[in-house]
């Protein structure tokens, strides 16, 4: 589509196919929360769903956008034999 | 509505397909000859001769793996404009040109001296053309120019012209005059253009000196000490090797490599309607060579070795500055702008008159180099 | 639902931003440096100053009008006779605004990429975006002007920062201009710089959070501010317009001559799509806002359909043959006139009225 749309008007074209695609898909919600959440309508970064992710040890909380019934997926200290020293 | 679905894409892609017609076939990259570089002389009959040298395709060998052209061609024709050059350029090449990796720009100096402010015009308005290539005056002509970089015996490449914007890092006897550069100097009052000038040494082209211009007309052009001159003076030295006397032994010389620790101040004052021009210049010096030998780890000889120097620069420098105001009257340097910095409003800068007082001016300049270290391997 | 979407506070800042960012593309900095010459800098935080008092006391007078916005307030000052005469002057203020953006944008890109293509083609493209754009929903207009308005940003913060090596500062004195008389008094002309104070008188209903309001205005104030000395500087000191010279789209020839080595050079093109896209999203808010102004005043209940009418009209208007120059009169002096008669002469007037008679409402309501 965008190749098409290339090569009838260019830059221009590119640009409109981009923004029409982009009012579309910005519209729909995936799970009940818009598509481009959190980052388009900008709000609060979660712990879990940044760009990166933590180390499964250290991934504490759930995600709270989608109002889980457990708020916290393990303890703070999930590795207690570590913390132990056994 | 599956229907009107399917009638709507259906219409949707005839409409676009009406649209084919608007882009143009011939844009891919084979069906343009990119000029390298673009020359223009003035003929007997007040017409223009405007050059371009392109590439040739080469005649590729088996089992080679370059793609660079070995040779070039050069296309001339007559006309009126540059414009019109073009389009019979375009008429009878089988390809269309295309400017975008043009990288020099040469003019003659008899057209030079004649104007070209209509030509650089022209030029900006080409919106394939780059900011960065160079902008060469020829000491003949242009077209000279061309056939001699062709004809060298180094395979022809755009790379070949790129001495005039790196030379001047490393040596200080020619500067990086752009095309835009010189475009935003034709618009500004602070400040007037300059080029780089080429002569012909038998069958080569080197760039000598700079081409002093006063708005779109080519005064005079000055020789490589004077464009190391201006280059400490613009604050554009990157490094330079000067040879100047030997301060412990006559008949013999010192190589110094330089380049600038701090910029270079100016101040100016204006004394009885005349400016008063302090520059201070901050050269830092190494030892490349001495042609005999001296301690130069001792206090005393750096400071007779820094002496020498000092009065060398001033030397160079004050020249070239009662040069360009005494005798040629032109503002190569920016002196005007960095006056006006003093006033407030314009009409308060206006009485000074500055166009007229220019030619009088006064300078002093005071070289501090510092001889800090050297480029020797033995001690003596 | 769609219908009662309402902006959060970034989503509002990032609408005005792109309102702002729309005309530092077309030259608006140009004009201000033309009007006043070498005292633009000194000119910018003086009308700055003028401004931000304009707006503080816009932001004060609208204190008492939750949700309301300049045609709502009309109508408690006035019968909806007024509402009515404000709404058509907000309308052809929309229009002339949006078809003079749509008209120049054009011929730049006419000038700069294209051509061989005719000048309806590139028409076809906006309009068929912005129509389609307003068929969908506010809150899809509102989701791409957050996308693309950090990164219009980053575009004019790389034009600066790339071509300061190149930066004459000579070129920026001397500091007053050419005289007392044209930096401040005639440069008092140069107060339609902020122009998003126009919408300003819009917003208020489109906002999640009342409270906000005062927030939003003030951050997105010192936004523009910085945005407007960023383009403005390089103009003064890269171009030399005493010859009247004037360039045809001053943020695109800086940004031509950005050059990162050998590697990267000629970010024109992605800036112009960045620039595409800003412009899409602008002129979908300017109809959205539009068709809102037309549903106030004829109480209509569904003002989607109205969009196939007003893109028409914005067509229609764009087709007008125009010259370059006169399309360069009309942002020039026009605009300037039409602007600040807007901002501090209609806007301002109503609100006070409205302030006043919202008083006596109270004072006999107690009484």
């Amino acid at each position: 589509m965008y190749t098409v749309l290339g090569y009838l008007a260019g830059f221009l074209g590119i640009a409109f196919g981009f923004f029409i695609h982009f009012l579309l898909i910005s519209n729909k919600t995936s799970f009940g929360l818009p598509f481009f959440a959190p980052y388009i309508p900008y709000s609060n970064i979660n712990e879990n769903e940044n760009l990166y992710i933590k180390p499964v040890w250290k991934r504490e909380r759930r995600n709270r956008n989608i109002n889980t019934k457990k708020p916290s997926s393990e303890k703070h200290i999930s590795m207690s034999w570590r913390e132990n020293g056994k | 509505m599956i229907k009107n679905k399917i009638i709507c894409v259906f219409l949707l892609t005839l409409i676009l397909l009406t649209f084919t017609g608007c882009n143009s076939t011939n844009t891919g990259i084979d069906n343009y000859y990119f000029v390298v570089s673009l020359a223009i002389d003035k003929t007997e009959n007040d017409n223009l001769k405007v050059s371009i040298q392109i590439p040739a395709s080469s005649k590729s060998s088996e089992g080679s793996g370059s793609s660079q052209a070995s040779t070039a061609n050069i296309y001339t024709v007559e006309a009126k404009t540059i414009d019109e050059a073009f389009i019979i350029l375009d008429n009878y090449l089988n390809k269309k040109i295309n400017l975008s990796h043009c990288s020099a720009l040469i003019f003659s100096e008899e057209l030079a001296k004649e104007g070209i402010k209509e030509y650089i015009y022209t030029l900006s308005n080409n919106t394939e053309l780059r900011h960065t290539c160079q902008l060469v005056v020829s000491s003949k002509t242009a077209y000279d120019v061309l056939e001699k970089i062709s004809n060298s015996e180094e395979s022809f490449s755009s790379k070949l012209f790129d001495y005039l914007t790196t030379s001047s890092d490393y040596t200080g006897l020619t500067i990086s005059s752009t095309f835009g550069d010189f475009f935003q100097n034709l618009h500004d009052d602070n400040i007037q253009p300059t080029a780089i000038y080429t002569k012909f040494f038998e069958d080569t082209v080197q760039s000598s000196g700079i081409a002093l211009f006063k708005d779109e007309f080519m005064i005079t052009h000055v020789d490589s000490l004077c464009t190391l001159a201006h280059s400490i003076c613009t604050n554009k030295l990157e490094s330079a090797t000067i040879t100047i006397d030997n301060p412990f032994d006559e008949g013999h010389y010192v190589d110094l490599d330089i380049e600038l620790y701090k910029k270079t101040d100016v101040a100016i004052n204006i004394i009885n309607g005349t400016p008063y021009i302090e520059l201070d210049v901050y050269p830092k010096g190494a030892i490349r060579s001495s042609g005999s030998v001296f301690n130069y780890i001792d206090n005393d000889n750096i400071t007779k070795l820094e002496d020498a120097t000092n009065k060398y620069l001033k030397n160079v420098i004050t020249d070239y500055l009662y040069d360009i105001t005494k005798e040629y009257n032109t503002d190569v340097i920016g002196f005007k702008g960095i006056c006006q910095s003093k006033y407030f409003t314009e009409d308060e800068f206006d009485t000074v008159h500055w166009d007229d007082v220019f030619q009088d001016s006064f300078f002093n300049v005071n070289v501090k180099s510092e001889v800090n270290s050297s480029n020797l391997f033995n001690k003596e | 639902m769609e219908n009662n979407f309402k902006l959060k506070k970034h989503q509002a800042i990032a609408l005005i931003i792109i309102i702002m960012i729309n005309k530092l593309i077309l030259n608006v900095p140009f004009y201000i440096v033309d009007l006043v010459g070498n005292g633009a800098i000194v000119n910018i935080v003086y009308i700055s100053i003028i401004d931000l008092i304009g707006l503080l006391v816009i932001i004060k007078l609208f204190e008492k009008f939750d949700g309301k916005d300049i045609l709502d307030i009309s109508e408690f000052v006035g019968t909806s006779k007024l509402k009515a005469i404000v709404g058509v002057l907000s309308i052809i203020l929309l229009f002339s605004v949006a078809f003079i953006t749509i008209i120049d944008f054009s011929n730049v890109l006419h000038t700069i990429y294209f051509s061989s293509f005719p000048l309806i083609y590139i028409l076809i493209f906006f309009i068929t975006g912005i129509l389609i754009a307003n068929l969908i929903n506010f809150r899809a207009i509102s989701n791409i002007i957050s996308l693309i308005a950090p990164f219009a940003i980053i575009s004019i913060l790389i034009t600066f920062f790339a071509r300061i090596g190149d930066f004459d500062i000579t070129n920026l004195t001397p500091v007053l201009g050419e005289n007392y008389h044209t930096t401040f008094v005639m440069g008092l002309l140069n107060t339609f710089a902020m122009y998003f104070i126009v919408y300003i008188y819009f917003l208020k209903p489109l906002l999640q959070n009342q409270t906000e309001f005062k927030k939003i205005s003030i951050i997105s104030y010192i936004i523009s501010v910085i945005m407007i000395l960023l383009t403005v500087v390089p103009i003064l000191t890269l171009f030399n317009t005493a010859d009247g010279n004037e360039p045809i789209n001053s943020l695109f020839l800086l940004a031509r001559q950005i050059e990162f080595g050998n590697f990267i050079q000629r970010v024109d093109a992605i800036f112009i799509m960045l620039w595409i896209l800003s412009i899409y999203a602008y002129l979908s808010f300017v109809i959205f806002l539009i068709n809102r102004i037309i549903k106030k005043i004829i109480n209509i209940s569904n003002e989607k359909m109205l969009t196939f009418s007003t893109c028409s009209l914005l067509f229609g208007l764009a087709l007008i043959p125009l010259n370059m120059s006169h399309i360069h009169f009309i942002e020039d002096t026009i605009y300037r006139y039409m602007v600040i008669g807007f901002i501090f002469g209609l806007g301002i007037i109503l609100l006070i009225w409205a302030n006043i008679k919202y008083r006596k409402v109270n004072s006999d309501d107690k009484k």
